[in-house]
């Protein structure tokens, strides 16, 4: 290697720190005390959160969101200050918010620091559809609308009882949902999707499978021949066709008889947030038709 | 230019580009900061997390550069690196076994401890795999180090998967597979400071030695070294430099490799002058590394190791090739 390759090696490295250095900074934001009545400056590090903050009225105090904050539209003008559970703490600190509302960190550690800089953190549990609600309630009260997220909260609960129905094991469907196909991946007890699935009256395959979000193998799927597949994710090409190509899977029952479902939107069942709810009213009515079909 | 004249030289200048691009990681980042706010309270704050740091990329930075410098002085070959023969994936293994166990808190230095345990046991292994009679050829020390690291890599995997939901603190496998120099408690970065600063000095009283045994084994016997002594303590000296970089801050590839010839080739080969130097630029390069990788994102970081593989895989090609070329071993 001649010395000159060096050099230029060196040149680039710091002409790309240079660029990088000059590139998205954003002023920072003089740290003072609250003054009554000044609104509440809220960054949210989770999609869940960001939809429950809306549905409460309070997007204007949104400062930040996590780059996986897609729901509502409006969510994308706000700025993105890192990924879900794992924000830019240098963001954090230059836009100084109020309150931080997340739940989970990728490094707990960073909980500490951004104390230190002077914002609240508030870290909710969304893990079943219960928590989800619950957690409406702790950001309401923390964000101070504690009546409006009671009465959000409550409304949500009593359509969750109203999709949550009584069906006698024998007569629910077999349901296995798809999260991915490689590796092959489903949610088992302790996740909100298997919640979903009991609630709206079918039977998750997976939920004795011991880890909560987890692989499955192709052989345990086909052994335990579900009635309904949902492919809870974009595929490529025609869902039943690709199905019904993997070796082995022609003969599950849900691939036979046409129950592949690939229309549900994935974010209603996958999104611990209040839409789960609308989920769980789109798989109730999915696994009565199919009931209603067996019956026939 | 005399050896010491090289060295005064080359200290004044990468000093200077040291104190610089410290300077410069103060100001850089998403929130600004501007030159006159750094000694103001209002950016007191961000000034703090940057100057750590820096200060945790000059003390890695200079730890791997000399742990290259004395592998590749040790076993005479240029491809030899803490990462690329796995001393890191080793010292990686050490650390989460350490954090698992519940260990870290017991004080700072437990888990560059156990770090180092791991680093020692790694370069053993690779050693004894790689070793025929008395050399150690170049490909086999390279597939020594590929499958040590890859089985110590699956392993680092299979800790994180199997805890993760525990939330034990293990950090993602992102950040031990391909680094960070977040600062996130900084008694790691002082228990980091002291094993590397202490690594470096003993190495710069061993350069006689490595050039001594630059020029093969047996000749240093002849000349008077205790050559397997000699070898050990410099291995453990590796070990320990790069489990205190591995424990505080991930898998952070190919520095040892790329800092030590870029600094071979205006320098030349004596290790009087190479070492001290290495140990300067590999902090100023590991320092603007960390700049690029915190501020080429819109939001977020990138891994830093994302950076260093970048520039140092093709390096490592390079050098392959030349050796190959050159018909060494």
């Amino acid at each position: 290697m001649k010395q000159w390759m060096l050099w230029a090696a060196v040149a680039a490295i710091v002409t790309v720190a240079i660029i990088g250095t000059v590139s998205h900074q954003v002023p920072v934001r003089p740290r003072t005390d609250r003054a009554e009545g000044d609104p509440l400056r809220l960054v949210s590090l989770s999609p869940s959160v960001t939809e429950i903050l809306f549905e409460l009225g309070l997007e204007e105090n949104l400062i930040g969101v996590s780059t996986a904050c897609t729901y509502p539209d409006e969510a994308a003008d706000i700025r993105r200050v890192g990924d879900m559970g794992a924000p830019d703490l240098e963001l954090v600190q230059a836009i100084a918010p109020d309150l931080l509302i997340a739940t989970s960190f990728r490094d707990t550690e960073m909980v500490r620091v951004i104390e230190a800089t002077g914002a609240e953190v508030l870290l909710v549990d969304q893990g079943c559809l219960d928590e989800v609600v619950d957690s409406i309630r702790v950001i309401g009260r923390a964000a101070g609308h504690e009546e409006r997220a009671a009465n959000y909260a409550q409304g949500l609960r009593a359509r969750i009882e109203e999709a949550t129905v009584t069906v006698p094991e024998g007569e629910r469907p077999r349901v296995f949902v798809e999260l991915s196909p490689q590796p092959l991946s489903t949610g088992a007890k302790g996740t909100f999707l298997d919640d979903l699935i009991v609630r709206a009256g079918g039977s998750n395959i997976a939920h004795d499978m011991g880890t909560p979000w987890t692989r499955i193998s192709p052989d345990e799927v086909v052994a335990h021949d579900p009635e309904i597949i949902i492919i809870a994710y974009m595929m490529d090409g025609d869902t039943q066709q690709s199905l019904e190509r993997r070796v082995g899977w022609g003969r599950v029952s849900a691939v036979r008889t046409g129950w592949v479902i690939d229309t549900i939107d994935e974010d209603l069942i996958m999104r611990p947030g209040p839409r789960l709810v609308d989920g769980l009213e789109e798989l109730g009515d999915l696994f009565r038709r199919y009931r209603e079909q067996e019956q026939q | 230019m005399t050896g010491g004249q090289k060295l005064a030289r080359g200290i004044i200048i990468l000093g200077a580009a040291l104190v610089v691009s410290f300077g410069w990681a103060l100001i850089a980042g998403h929130a600004r900061v501007p030159v006159r706010g750094l000694f103001s309270e209002q950016y007191a704050g961000l000034v703090r997390i940057r100057a750590a740091r820096a200060l945790l990329g000059i003390i890695v930075g200079a730890g791997l550069s000399v742990s290259g410098v004395i592998l590749q002085g040790v076993l005479r070959n240029p491809l030899a690196d803490p990462y690329v023969l796995g001393v890191s994936s080793g010292a990686g293994v050490g650390a989460a076994l350490a954090m698992l166990a519940g260990l870290a808190a017991m004080g700072a230095w437990v888990v560059p401890g156990a770090a180092f345990i791991g680093a020692v046991l790694a370069i053993l292994l690779v050693y004894l795999l790689a070793r025929e009679g008395k050399a150690v050829p170049v490909y086999t020390l390279l597939l020594a180090g590929v499958i040590v690291n890859s089985v110590a890599g699956s392993f680092l995997i299979f800790l994180v998967h199997t805890t993760i939901a525990r939330g034990e603190g293990l950090h993602s496998v992102m950040w031990w597979l391909l680094g960070s120099l977040q600062v996130l408690e900084p008694g790691r970065v002082i228990a980091a400071g002291a094993a590397v600063g202490l690594g470096v000095l003993i190495t710069l009283f061993f350069t006689r030695d490595l050039n001594v045994l630059s020029i093969g084994e047996e000749p240093a016997a002849h000349l008077g070294l205790r050559v397997e002594r000699t070898k050990k303590l410099l291995f453990v000296v590796a070990s320990l430099v790069t489990g205190a970089a591995v424990a505080a801050s991930g898998l952070i590839g190919f520095v040892g490799l790329i800092v030590p010839h870029g600094v071979r080739l205006v320098v030349g080969p004596d290790n009087k002058v190479l070492v001290p130097l290495s140990a300067l630029a590999g902090a100023v390069f590991l320092v603007i590394a960390d700049i690029i990788a915190r501020t080429i994102l819109p939001a977020g970081e990138l891994p830093i190791g994302v950076i260093t593989a970048f520039l140092g895989g093709p390096f490592f090609l390079y050098l392959l090739r030349r050796q190959r070329r050159g018909g060494v071993q």
